[in-house]
């Protein structure tokens, strides 16, 4: 595989739950980059991470990672996989050490050196009690085993909630040396948007159950715009064209997916700028029905 | 599948000092009939049950379900693993025996009948609560758990005047008993298989939740 070529590969893949479905999704990750998956919370994030690692069973469509048919090849897909989720799953009565002997016999490319360097690095200690962690030093525990195997792919569901500044900004220094080599690639779910814009290169936003966009954020701050402007300008066929609005007694600020048209319609008269991910995914959430301060 | 095995195996360390409990009070304690097939049977279905409520408890399917491992051999893992617990529990009742002859002076019976009917409920218990446990989850196989085991103390105590009136330590050969050895062994273990095809066909669909 090389640098152009596709971690994972999304074909129709559908979930549906009682009180929620995720639409059919088709979508690409790159390979050697770090992948931000967005969306509000109940968006579906965590069901998508589920149905791409095996562990929910999806209505429809196919998962390929590393170009191998998942579950067909989940055995062999799975040994370069380091899954960091947003809780510990880990059995809380062990200790670390035990709880890393229960766990590196699973992966041929177990690296202890690594793992004792990890655990020197987050300062902790093989003789603690899981239960006995904070969360963040559970989410770092989860870190040490996901990296001490050499995986090629890392998949992170919300790493980075609950965790306190400085070690957000140390995880995502982290990520950034874990991503040097182009093999490599990052999958990374969170609401709290600015993580990604510190470090993301693509970006795929989920919302509702829905894939609304999966590009990198070049393109994704290209194409949209957020327009500041007096009220008066909002008539039915400029509102037609805002994903977003949110409206005072002043004036408005709206999302749009088109930049271009954005500036022929209201270019002159308001103030465009790129929207921050958190606009998008404020305006995008919340719809034209938007909120009126 | 050997890595799971030992997972469930290194995940209930703690636990195998309730088996040395378990084997001091039914074996020596309550001394009777039935002391050697509740020695091998609670301490083999206990096991099973620590393992699977500390996997519920930490919601560990999850982590589980991260490993390289196919679904498959999660389910056959789990049956695998009631087969060595098996062992520790008929090992366990052997050793109460070996005990009580050697060093007390309070034989309890060990015989190839007592550990057929160990076996049997044992493989009768595992055939019951995977498929329920992948059926419905955690809250039914527990509940299924306790009526199981209150079912299996029931069988056992019922069983222990039965017993007594019966032929023990007869060896296999002979007629009746090497009969009857066999329809238990065999049946539960029939039941068993039948169990381990559906709860396969029950896990291959299920969402792993937390």
């Amino acid at each position: 595989m090389n640098q152009d070529e596709n971690v994972i590969e999304l074909d129709g893949l559908s979930k549906s739950y009682s009180r929620f479905k995720l639409e059919p999704i088709t979508m690409s990750i790159k390979q050697g980059y770090i992948t931000g998956l967005v969306g509000p919370n109940g968006a579906g994030k965590s069901t998508l991470i589920k149905l791409l690692l095996g562990m929910a069973v999806p209505d429809r469509g196919e998962v390929r990672i590393f170009g191998r048919r998942m579950p067909e090849r989940e055995q062999e897909i799975k040994e370069r996989i380091g899954y960091v989720s947003d809780e510990s799953h880990y059995y809380e009565h062990l200790s670390i050490g035990a709880m890393k002997n229960v766990l590196a016999p699973f992966y041929s490319c177990w690296d202890e050196q690594q793992y004792r360097q990890l655990l020197d690095r987050f300062e902790l200690h093989p003789k603690a009690r899981i239960r006995s962690l904070s969360k963040g030093m559970k989410m770092k525990l989860s870190l040490v085993f996901a990296l001490s195997h050499h995986a090629d792919l890392l998949i992170m569901d919300e790493p980075t909630a609950g965790l306190d500044p400085v070690f957000r900004r140390e995880l995502l220094d982290m990520l950034a040396d874990f991503i040097q080599e182009d093999t490599r690639s990052i999958v990374f779910s969170t609401h709290v948007t600015t993580d990604l814009d510190r470090i993301a290169d693509y970006i795929a936003f989920v919302d509702k159950g829905r894939l609304v966009f999966c590009d990198s954020k070049e393109e994704i701050f290209e194409r949209y715009a957020l327009i500041k402007a007096d009220r008066s300008l909002l008539d039915r066929d400029t509102r037609g064209t805002l994903i977003g609005i949110r409206e005072t007694s002043v004036g408005f600020e709206g999302l749009s997916a088109n930049r271009e048209e954005a500036e022929r319609l209201f270019g002159g008269f308001a103030r465009i700028e790129i929207p921050t991910l958190e606009d998008i995914m404020f305006y995008t959430a919340k719809g034209r029905s938007g909120a009126r301060v | 599948m050997f890595n799971l095995i030992r997972k469930d195996m290194l995940v209930v360390r703690f636990y195998y000092l309730f088996i040395v409990l378990y084997a001091i009070f039914f074996g020596f304690i309550m001394n009777n009939e039935a002391s050697t097939i509740l020695v091998g049977a609670l301490s083999a279905i206990m096991l099973v049950m620590f393992s699977v409520s500390l996997e519920t408890k930490s919601k560990s399917i999850l982590f589980i379900g991260s490993l390289p491992v196919k679904r498959k051999q999660i389910v056959q893992a789990k049956y695998a693993v009631v087969i060595v617990f098996l062992i520790i529990g008929l090992f366990m009742s052997l050793l109460v025996h070996l005990v009580s002859l050697y060093v007390l002076d309070n034989p309890v019976e060990w015989t190839w009948m007592q550990a057929s009917l160990t076996t049997g409920i044992v493989l009768l218990f595992a055939s019951l609560f995977f498929p329920v446990y992948y059926w419905l989850g955690d809250r039914a196989a527990q509940v299924v758990s306790l009526l199981a085991i209150f079912l299996a103390v029931s069988v056992i105590v019922g069983m222990s005047g039965v017993m007594s009136e019966m032929t023990f330590g007869l060896p296999l050969d002979t007629g009746s008993p090497a009969a009857v050895l066999s329809v238990i062994v065999g049946g539960t273990l029939l039941l068993f298989v039948i169990s381990y095809g559906l709860s396969q066909s029950l896990f291959r669909k299920k969402d792993m939740a937390g």
